[in-house]
């Protein structure tokens, strides 16, 4: 398993996305950075503008598209790279190919990500403290796991188009999520939001947030932790289940 | 019996394409031959062995253990794939030593393996360089070195001439051939068929999904007596020759070729044949310069199995 | 008897103009694309706001006909009321007919601005990627150039597959509402105070069309992987549009440049100022309700400004496009 792990680790380094990587992580840091600039930095209402800001631009905007690029790819790009072979016939079940591919995106997904969102926090001179980084930090190391989790078993299921239809399901979940309603509680969204607003618990949240409304850190924690279980188990049993045909074969 | 492939029944659909139809056999060890022209199921086949692909019916076994979902048999099997495609940013070393490792070697000994794989096929000289920058015939032995990486019982090669220069072929099968002196059972896939005659002679003819034949060239083709064997000869007094021969021998056709100054004799009993020209050449006295059977190879016999009435 | 020359035989008719090998290349590009389940079903749905926009037409024709009695256009003016605002409503009772342009050119930049820039994304992103990249990855460059084929040609050919596809869901929906809407006015007057539309609505599909195929062609032409051109267009737009909203809403930071953020929110800025939504309402007078429409269209980026980054996103993504397949083949 090590072995499928370091492979995929010296993919995701040595393979031309990786630009698109840098390209998304520096986006945040540049807006932040304008912000900085154009923005009012003091202020009532700075940190929980700052939450938001942040918390939007990382874990509903960036890690949800860079978990959609690396996600769907775990067995697609070796599909399409018809590199697929060489894994399957080794000693290695399958479900294990994707679970070491997993852990090893996500292992270089949030080294990233954790590393942009220190750079655009210190950018924007450190505002809400500690607990402002820690809050937006967990949120986005749940958002790093569940979306690539989701969007690898997403992956899985659909080799055609499945970026499309990852699209539509993150644009969907994300509108439904400012739903008042039930409905919103069937979004990770939902729980990663109330996941970051809880540890941060920025000043004047209720005017635009009743506590109430947002689930509690556990249940978050707990929603998150078994979407990723849910996920990857679907990713796996349908990676040993399904045959995967190169082109030249049909 | 202790066959390498044992197969019943073994069906396996495209939707509604046939990739393999109905195929019952079994692989004895040894060295063996797979031919069929392009599309004929060859590589359907050889993914249903290497546990690629499911059987839509009937059973497969592979050195006794069905290969669907059987991650430990692939200890005791090498597959070398037809499709170019590595990872191209690693060099041949590492993409060969990180194959080993998930072969289940350890790091220390990995590294030390695929470079002996490497070097017996002939690719010490370029292993360290990224494989980006290989041609068709280094890409080739990289292949392949990482099928033998860790000493398979059973290897697998899907087309592993394609690409190679005449040079390239024959260190390839010779080294095929050592392969087989060590022990090891070899499937080799491929449509040119006279370099896999070199390096076996048992063979199995697949075409339209279905095997045709399987066994030893000589005998498919003495079994195939609708066919009638064409031998060439040569001779001063061919004429002369060709009327003996005529008379005395079971021969169904002769055809003369005087440009040439040779003629083709055909017949259903290529034994017999053989037996009655030695008596009657040295009877005669008449000469004979050159005889050759041009259909007693695969070419032929495929040929006549796969032509239709 | 005579024997038949059936071997080659040079062919000696007369080569086609330029113009039908760029026909060709888009033709197939039509071809293909068309293939696709989901953008059949999408340009389906493009054409449904329609089924809302024709009643709407009809609507304001009805309300706004001078012949008829007020008090017969019944609940019509109340739904004119709702989607006008009280002050223009209350120029149907003097001045009927002087309402219909301005209403026209609402209801055209929600068409535009609304519906037809979301399903613009969505039909972009399906034709668009794999245009180029798809040939740069089976090297089928090497096929296109062996023929007498020119860069210019080629680059025509394949924008114009784009361009079909979104003027499918912009400029011939919008002509063909055009033409319903004349159909369900009262008269022909409504055609001559509103013929200028025919050319507001071209310009309106052109300022979506244009920068739209060239920054997606250019993603393209960046890979030979469609994934990622893809990925690079929908981050544009997601990344966008999130950027504009959170820059505007939340942090309250309304520099003139912040709406170029969202090519949308550009794009709606440029179709604006070509319907003169603005220009139209002021014409008609004053009213707090008015103040709170005008709003509605406004923006503190200059239309100038908005119509140079339009520019500029084509020409940056034009300049790229003619670079990489302007490049050496590499095998």
């Amino acid at each position: 398993m090590d072995a499928v792990a370091l492979l995929q680790i010296r993919q995701f380094f040595g393979q031309k996305k990786i630009f698109l990587l840098v390209l998304f992580l520096a986006i945040p840091i540049g807006l932040s950075g304008l912000v900085r600039a154009f923005g009012d930095l003091q202020g009532d209402g700075l940190e929980l503008g700052m939450t938001y800001f942040l918390f939007f631009l990382y874990s509903q905007c960036v890690v949800p598209l860079l978990a959609l690029l690396y996600g769907t790819g775990i067995l697609n790009s070796e599909l399409e790279g018809k590199t697929l072979t060489y894994l399957t016939t080794r000693p290695i079940a399958k479900w294990k190919i994707v679970a070491s591919k997993y852990a090893a995106i996500s292992a270089c997904l949030l080294g990233a990500v954790l590393l942009s969102l220190l750079v655009s926090w210190i950018l924007l001179k450190a505002s809400g403290g500690a607990r402002l980084f820690l809050g937006l930090a967990a949120s986005s190391i749940g958002a790093t796991l569940v979306y690539t989790a989701v969007f690898a078993a997403l992956g899985s299921f659909f080799q055609k188009r499945p970026m499309i239809i990852g699209i539509v399901i993150g644009v969907v979940e994300f509108a439904i999520s400012f739903i008042p309603a039930l409905a919103r509680r069937m979004t990770v969204t939902h729980f990663l939001r109330s996941l970051a607003l809880r540890i941060i618990r920025p000043p004047h949240l209720e005017e635009i947030q009743p506590l109430a409304e947002l689930a509690e850190l556990g249940p978050s924690i707990a929603v998150v932790a078994g979407v990723i279980v849910l996920a990857l188990g679907v990713a796996a049993w349908v990676a040993s289940t399904r045959e995967y045909v190169m082109a030249e074969q049909v | 019996m202790d066959a390498l492939v044992s197969a019943r029944n073994l069906t396996k659909l495209y939707g509604l394409v046939i990739g393999v139809n109905d195929v019952t056999l079994d692989i004895p060890k040894g060295v063996h031959g797979l031919l069929g022209p392009n599309g004929a199921g060859k590589s359907t086949l050889m993914k249903l062995i290497t546990g690629q692909l499911v059987p839509t019916e009937g059973e497969l076994q592979v050195l006794g253990e069905r290969p669907w979902n059987n991650p430990s048999l692939f200890r005791r099997i090498g597959f070398c794939p037809e499709q170019d495609a590595f990872y191209s940013f690693l060099s041949a070393l590492e993409f060969v030593t990180v194959l080993a490792r998930m072969s289940g070697l350890s790091w220390s000994q990995a590294q030390g393996r695929a470079a002996s794989a490497l070097e017996r096929v002939g690719a010490t000289e370029f292993m360290n360089r990224k494989i980006a920058t290989y041609s068709k015939g280094m890409r080739q032995r990289t292949k392949l070195a990482q099928a033998l990486v860790h000493d398979p019982e059973l290897l697998i090669l899907d087309e592993p001439l394609s690409g190679l220069d005449p040079v390239g072929r024959r260190e390839m099968t010779d080294l095929l051939n050592a392969l087989a002196k060590e022990g090891k059972g070899i499937l080799v896939s491929s449509h040119v068929l006279h370099e896999v005659q070199v390096v076996t002679k048992e063979f199995l003819l697949i075409y339209a999904g279905r095997v045709l034949a399987s066994g030893n060239v000589h005998e498919i083709r003495a079994l195939m007596n609708r066919h009638p064997h064409r031998i060439t000869l040569r001779s001063p007094d061919g004429r002369h020759l060709a009327q003996q021969l005529v008379r005395d021998l079971p021969i169904a056709g002769i055809e003369l070729d005087e440009e040439k100054g040779s003629f083709s004799v055909l017949t259903r009993d290529p034994a017999g044949f053989y037996d009655g020209l030695g008596r009657i050449v040295l009877e005669s006295g008449l000469r004979v310069t050159e005889m050759v059977s041009e259909d007693d190879n695969l070419d032929a016999v495929f040929r006549y199995l796969v032509a239709r009435d | 008897m005579p024997i038949f020359e059936l071997g080659y035989r040079s062919w000696t008719g007369t080569l086609r103009p330029p113009a039908a090998r760029v026909w060709a290349i888009t033709k197939t590009g039509i071809a293909l694309a068309f293939r696709s389940k989901i953008l059949k079903r999408i340009v389906f749905m493009a054409w449904m706001p329609l089924l809302y926009f024709a009643p709407l037409f009809f609507g304001i024709g009805y309300v706004t006909d001078p012949t008829r009695d007020l008090e017969k256009r019944g609940f019509l003016v109340g739904i004119a009321q709702a989607f006008l605002g009280e002050t223009i409503s209350a120029r149907l009772v003097t001045d009927p007919e002087s309402v219909r342009p301005v209403a026209w050119s609402m209801a055209y930049h929600l068409y535009y601005s609304g519906f037809q820039a979301f399903f613009t994304m969505l039909v972009a992103a399906i034709v668009g990627p794999p245009l180029i990249s798809q040939d740069v990855r089976t090297k089928a460059f090497l096929l296109y150039f062996s023929k007498p084929i020119t860069r210019v040609e080629y680059l025509l050919g394949k924008s114009g597959t784009l361009f079909f596809y979104l003027f499918m869901i912009t400029l011939f929906p919008g002509l063909v509402l055009y033409g319903i809407s004349i159909a369900l006015s009262p008269n022909l007057v409504a055609f001559t105070q509103t013929a200028p539309m025919i050319g507001k609505i071209v310009a309106s599909s052109m300022i979506i069309a244009v920068p739209t195929t060239f920054v997606v062609l250019c993603f393209s032409s960046l890979t030979s992987d469609g994934r990622y051109a893809l990925m690079g267009w929908f981050s544009l737009c997601l990344i966008g549009e999130t950027t504009y909203h959170l820059f505007w809403r939340l942090l309250k930071i309304r520099e003139p440049w912040v709406p170029l953020f969202s090519l949308r929110e550009t794009m709606r800025i440029g179709i604006e100022r070509v319907l003169n939504v603005q220009g139209q309402i002021s014409v008609l007078g004053v009213g707090k309700d008015l103040q709170r429409q005008l709003e509605s269209y406004s923006s503190t980026c200059p239309p100038e400004l908005a119509f140079g980054y339009l520019a500029g996103l084509f020409l940056v993504g034009l300049i790229v496009l003619w670079h990489r397949i302007s490049a050496p083949v590499r095998i």
